[in-house]
């Protein structure tokens, strides 16, 4: 055994965390290096050889696994500057893309601005073909045509190509075909056919999943190229994992081709490090909390599996391959408090980010954020944040919530401070209702688990809100991201339309089907990862004219789906609809529309350090005493402030008190008792609602 | 430090609360849109999102409100107040009314209130009502749109406010009743039963938060929750100059018969409020154009909440501020029984475009579109198939800073439909073989409109029957086109219930939209970007943008661009 370092890239920082050969995991963070993200990487790589005292060629050639969480394709999609695509579909439908079925994303807003087009109509061409609905040929595919096109984008500098034919999802001979004249026509041209990267129903769905897979795939191709080879040349000999958006690891190689599955690939670790240290204390039923500096993402753990959707969009494209399901809103340590023009006081969307920041930071931030209120009400200390990187200045804070807040609205700073407190909890609090609540489950039968710079302040307040009885905030929370790269599994996700109603389904053609997607997947697990292979199948379905599917898991041990496992499964589609919508009706006719598997490798996870409870008493670890403000109270209370580092399994916390960890801070309020259990985490017990 | 009052916020009445109750109704009203969608099985609530759904208070106000469709804006108010004030003194909790009449706060047959009484203690408390557009209604014609009806008797099933529930029990006779008059039986009970859960869950929810909240504060959390939206709206026009100011819009055709009506509006602007005054207005018309009283204060609504710029907090508290006077006799609000059926698609976008101007004209800003209208088309059969081919993109306006772009219909929701999806389900039927941007369909200007699209279907089976009327109303650029394969005849404008035959082709294109400020103003790279994207063709480069291009390189002739450039300014300063 040798090292397993995961990686994970963030706007401010790359974060590492690094097993040893004993399993023994060691965390570290560097500053990122925008532009060329290669660098911070390898830099941290460096530091983490440095702190086993061995240089970097000698780390790599005793390191087993490499896995990194890239915001290559998401930062792609942010800035639009992915590769230029040429996007061929059916003639006559070569807008659909721009049409994008006339959704407008904010109802009331005429001003909205079209999207940035990622293929510009004159990178779009039809071509004459066409397959009805049954898949059966109706128009032949003109060849010639098709190849005239290829050679006109590749006179334009076409780098990227991107095929789209209507029910090409029910055959795709058309497109290999157009593929097969691109590589003639262009050899080493990025070729993306949209039966491959979602061959599932719903033209503009698949059209722009596959655009937006054309156009993050070369640029993600090169930077993971270019680091495999850095790693690689440095004496790394095994091939470089990436992890994805569906919340399991894939081979560079496998994700430059799939470059939709890297969007989002840092959160999705985050996901998958919280399940997994759910798993190993006791609690497999997550709400997970992750507040940056400038969004706060929910996600629900059932059973220890994050919930999927296929329902995404990335910069207002439509992304519909399954990935973790991540309700994300605008409420940050960044984002800015203000009046509206009904006199209301409002937290967010917008947010002052890390430049000019926050007003305390001293950057020239003069609106007043979340962090200028959490600093006023003496929840963050001035003196050590982000691990004693940033100074926070409160005169700056107050002046900004003097200015802006408290003198129109007639309060005194800190009633401004508290009241901005409360409504960027209430958003919180909103957020994790859309995935629980709304979803059809109580968040009462949950554990709430924060990480993310800012989690630890605001959590427990969410929890009181929603009823949570615990809360968990692991100590590594501003570096989980990199753990969760550490102990994902491989997973490859493969889905396909097969469309029939439940009473005449033919179930040999989907027990073929199933067993070719799951053959299709078994060949793109890394080879790491074939050792044991797990394999979980869905069927997405819906009552008989509805337009939204449900996923349910396919009941049954045994490789072949029987009559009997359908008939299971159908029932618990009645249950899962019921608990969405409110809903279900069991003499109604229920269609399939796709089916998923994941094929699974499981890689076997480092040992998390376990260590023995050394008694209640925290005093060793008191820093000091400071005000801090709590609603409960009614006032300032001179309140505990720990040191985290001091802090040792088994310490037992009172509300009130702070708890600084170097990059997190946690507040525990009045009448909650937290202890930092064997596995380095806090669990706070929540009293009863006040 | 910190003064006592803080602290007794945290428990007793205080804005920051009443912000988070607000923030909560919001949702509530959201989550059941949702399960309206979720649940409906008919493309005109899952997909295009005909539905609206709202939560009020006990006085029947309505305190928040989420939409798909803006027609449902105070159609949704003005029903429930209908529907409460028939049933006051007789409402047990956990009834259900329902009511379409046009003529009790309704805009057309079709579209249907859902009332959830809700009781505590015996009192009226906050509850729930979702409203959504059926696939039908019964009538002289499918999917309640009938170019030639003439009153509303022909148009479809009456419902005045009848319970559908008591205490919690659904009433089958009800039921039963009216699924009989209708064409998609099946449809319209799936859809009515999605209502229905819709409701209760808004009823849970509203339970809920009297849990958390407590129902004391929830109860009395509703006036300051008003009059915050009033006081928004207020504030937003309060840069408007005071005073008076005048649109017009219009629109001829035929239908049965031909018509000839305009929309006239004076605008007040008080510190107070915005009265539209539609004193001047046409008559009352014979054919099916009548736009009641809950559509013409929804559709004049609608350009003032788009010229503030931004989500104004919507709940009835707007209507302090918004103010209509609709002279009763006139297609702004008719008597009853004139006929309404096509109001939404056509006369309630002459509503929107004459208040738009109005406001334009007082704030000396370009005012975008807020609704268009639409080319209708309905294919069907008598075996209850019934295809709305209506949503179709194309039509934004350009702003003062921005080119218009595709949606089909600027303050809606409504999503055209997914080709495969529809072929699915009606692949034997019909083929769609085209649906495009139209080159040189956006009006031109400084900034441009969006362009126009084309859809074009082909009929594999001779089974159905089509009506269309939008283009008969003789909109900018629209088009509904029937060509038969056979005989090569072509039936355009007004079609009322020609049968398909098997090779004909159906078009529906939608004209582009309008351009703000002139052509010839426009970047010169922008308009090179648009010819090389197949927007605009080099001929309308030259003669609408004063752009010059060379034949096959697509290279800028700068001096020929200048003199053509120069010469139009010259015949725009002459007009002047």
């Amino acid at each position: 055994m040798g090292f397993k370092i995961g990686i994970d890239v963030g706007g401010t920082f790359t974060d590492l965390a690094v097993a040893d050969p004993n399993g023994k995991i060691y965390f570290t963070k560097t500053l990122s290096t925008p532009g060329n993200e290669t660098d911070g990487v390898i830099r941290g790589i460096g530091k983490a050889a440095g702190h086993f005292g061995k240089s970097l060629g000698e780390f790599l050639r005793a390191t087993d696994l490499v896995i990194h969480g890239t915001t290559t394709a998401t930062n792609i999609m942010l800035q639009f500057n992915g590769a230029k695509v040429g996007l061929i579909t059916t003639k006559g439908f070569r807008d659909e893309i721009e049409i994008r079925r006339g959704i407008k994303e904010s109802m009331f807003d005429v001003m909205l601005e079209a999207p940035y087009p990622i293929a510009p109509r004159r990178q779009r061409l039809g071509v004459t073909e066409r397959c009805n609905f049954r898949g059966e040929v109706v128009t032949l595919l003109d060849e010639e045509e098709a190849r005239g096109v290829v050679r006109q984008f590749r006179g334009l500098g076409v780098d990227a190509f991107a095929v789209c034919f209507l029910f090409s999802f029910l055959n795709p001979l058309h497109e290999e075909r157009v593929g097969a004249i691109i590589r003639e026509e262009c050899p080493g041209a990025y070729i993306c056919l949209s039966s491959q990267v979602l061959p599932r129903v719903r033209d503009f769905e698949r059209v722009s999943t596959t655009a937006v897979n054309a156009y993050v795939g070369p640029g993600l191709s090169r930077y993971l190229g270019q680091l495999q080879e850095q790693v690689q040349g440095s004496g790394y000999r095994e091939d470089l994992l990436i992890m994805q958006s569906n919340g399991g690891v894939a081979s560079a190689s496998q994700c430059a081709e799939r470059g939709v599955y890297a969007l989002f690939s840092g959160p999705a670790a985050g996901i998958a490090a919280a399940s997994f240290i759910g798993d190993l204390i006791g609690y497999k039923d997550l709400i997970t909390v992750d507040m940056g500096g400038t969004s706060y993402d929910v996600c629900l753990i059932k059973s220890g599996q994050p919930t999927i959707t296929t329902d995404s969009w990335v910069s207002r494209y439509r992304v519909a391959v399954p990935m973790i399901d991540i309700h994300s809103i605008g409420a940050g340590g960044g984002s800015i408090a203000w009046i509206d023009r009904g006199g209301a006081l409002r937290v967010g969307p917008q947010s002052a980010g890390a430049s000019p920041g926050p007003a305390c930071y001293g950057f020239g931030g003069r609106e007043p954020t979340v962090t200028d209120a959490d600093l006023v009400l003496g929840y963050l200390n001035p003196d050590y944040f982000a691990g004693g990187e940033i100074k926070l200045d409160q005169e700056r804070a107050a002046e900004a919530l003097r200015d802006r807040i408290s003198r129109p609205l007639g309060m005194t700073v800190e009633e401004a401070a508290h009241a901005i407190y409360r409504v960027v909890n209430n958003s919180m609090s909103n957020g994790i209702r859309v995935v629980s609540v709304q979803r059809g489950y109580d968040p009462r039968d949950f554990a709430l688990m924060a990480f993310g710079g800012a989690g630890g302040v605001h959590a427990a307040v969410q929890a009181v809100d929603l009823g949570i009885p615990t809360l968990i905030i692991p100590k590594a929370a501003s570096v989980l991201c990199a753990l969760g790269d550490l102990i994902a599994d491989a997973k490859i996700t493969e889905t396909r339309s097969f469309i029939s109603s439940v009473d005449d389904l033919d179930l040999e053609e989907m027990n073929r089907t199933v067993a070719e997607l799951i053959e299709t997947g078994m060949k793109k697990l890394p080879r790491d990862a074939l050792r044991s292979v797990e394999i979980n199948r869905y069927v997405e379905m819906r009552y008989c004219g509805e337009v939204h599917e449900v996923s349910v898991p396919i009941r049954g041990l045994t490789a072949h789906i029987s009559r009997q496992n359908v008939r299971a499964t159908t029932k618990d589609f009645h249950r899962l609809h019921e608990q969405l919508y409110a809903y279900r009706d069991v003499n109604n006719a229920v269609e399939i529309l796709n089916l998923r598997v994941d094929v699974i490798g499981k890689i076997p996870r480092p040992l998390m350090e376990e260590a023995a409870f050394e008694g209640e008493d925290p005093s060793r670890a008191l820093k000091n005493k400071r005000p801090v403000y709590f609603a409960q109270l009614g006032r300032y209370t001179d309140t505990p402030v720990y040191d985290g580092s001091r802090i040792r399994p088994g310490n037992v916390f009172m509300g009130p008190c702070v708890i600084e960890e170097s990059f997190t801070t946690i507040v525990i309020q009045p009448g909650q008792e937290a202890i930092l259990d064997r596995f380095f985490n806090y669990i706070i017990e929540i009293g009863e609602r006040s | 430090m910190i003064s006592g009052n803080l602290a007794d916020a945290h428990r007793a009445f205080d804005p920051v609360a009443v912000e988070i109750l607000r923030a909560r109704l919001q949702s509530i009203a959201q989550e059941m849109s949702v399960v309206l969608e979720r649940l409906s099985r008919s493309y005109l609530i899952n997909e295009a999102h005909h539905l609206g759904a709202a939560v009020f208070d006990q006085e029947g106000r309505m305190l928040a409100v989420h939409l798909g469709h803006p027609s449902h804006l105070w159609a949704l108010a003005l029903s429930v107040k209908h529907a409460l004030e028939k049933f006051s003194f007789d409402l047990e909790d956990g009834d259900v009314i329902i009511v379409n009449d046009p003529y009790e706060g309704g805009t057309a047959l079709p579209e249907m209130t859902m009332v959830h009484v809700t009781l505590l203690d015996g009192e009226n408390f906050l509850f729930p009502a979702v409203r959504v557009r059926h696939a039908d209604v019964g009538g002289g014609h499918p999917g309640g749109l009938f170019p030639s009806a003439m009153q509303i008797y022909q148009e479809g099933d009456i419902i005045s406010p009848v319970r559908l529930v008591k205490s919690g029990a659904l009433l089958r006779d009800v039921l039963k009743r009216l699924v009989k008059n209708n064409r998609t039986p099946d449809l319209y009970e799936a859809d009515l039963t999605a209502m229905i859960a819709a409701g209760r869950l808004g009823q849970r929810r509203i339970r809920e938060l009297c849990q958390e909240f407590g129902a004391e504060f929830v109860y009395h959390a509703a006036e300051p929750i008003l009059s915050y939206a009033a006081r928004y709206l207020r504030e937003g026009i309060s840069r408007w100059p005071r005073g008076v100011s005048e649109g017009r819009a219009k629109l001829g055709g035929k239908l049965r018969g031909n018509f000839e009506v305009e929309v006239r509006v004076r605008l007040l602007v008080s510190d107070e409020s915005i009265i539209a005054d539609f004193e001047g207005t046409s008559s009352q018309v014979s054919q099916p154009l009548n736009c009641t009283l809950a559509s013409t204060y929804a559709f004049s609504t609608l350009p003032i909440l788009a010229a503030m710029g931004e989500e104004v907090p919507l709940n009835e508290g707007v209507l302090e501020v918004v103010k209509v006077e609709a002279p009763e006799g006139t297609i702004v609000n008719p008597r009853f029984p004139a006929a309404v059926s096509l109001s939404s698609g056509q006369l309630c976008s002459l509503v929107s475009e004459a208040v738009g101007s109005a406001i334009a004209s007082r704030t000396g800003k370009v005012m975008k579109k807020v609704w268009g209208v639409v080319p209708q088309v309905i294919a069907f059969n008598e075996e209850g198939f019934l295809s709305q081919m209506s949503l179709v993109a194309g039509g934004d306006s350009a702003s003062e800073e921005a080119d218009g772009w595709l949606s089909p219909a600027p303050l809606g929701r409504q999503q055209i439909p997914c080709i495969e999806q529809l072929e699915l389900e009606h692949g034997k039927r019909f083929r769609m073989m085209e649906r495009e941007i139209v080159c040189d369909s956006a009006g031109p200007g400084r900034t441009r409109g969006a362009p126009g699209t084309r859809t074009v279907l082909r009929v594999l089976q001779p089974d159905m029957e089509l009506t269309s009327f939008g283009p008969a109303l003789q909109a900018q650029g629209d088009r509904v086109e029937l060509r038969r394969g056979k005989s090569g005849d072509v039936f355009s404008m007004y079609i009322e219930k020609v049968p398909l035959q098997e090779g004909d082709s159906l078009i529906v294109e939608k004209g582009g939209g309008p351009g703000a400020g002139s052509g010839w103003r426009r970047e010169v790279s922008a308009v090179l970007e648009d010819v090389k994207n197949g927007y605009i063709s080099s001929e309308a480069a030259a003669a609408q943008y004063g752009v010059i291009l060379e034949p096959q390189s697509l290279l800028v002739d700068e001096a020929g661009t200048a003199r053509r450039r120069a010469q139009m300014e010259a015949v725009k300063d002459k007009e002047r």
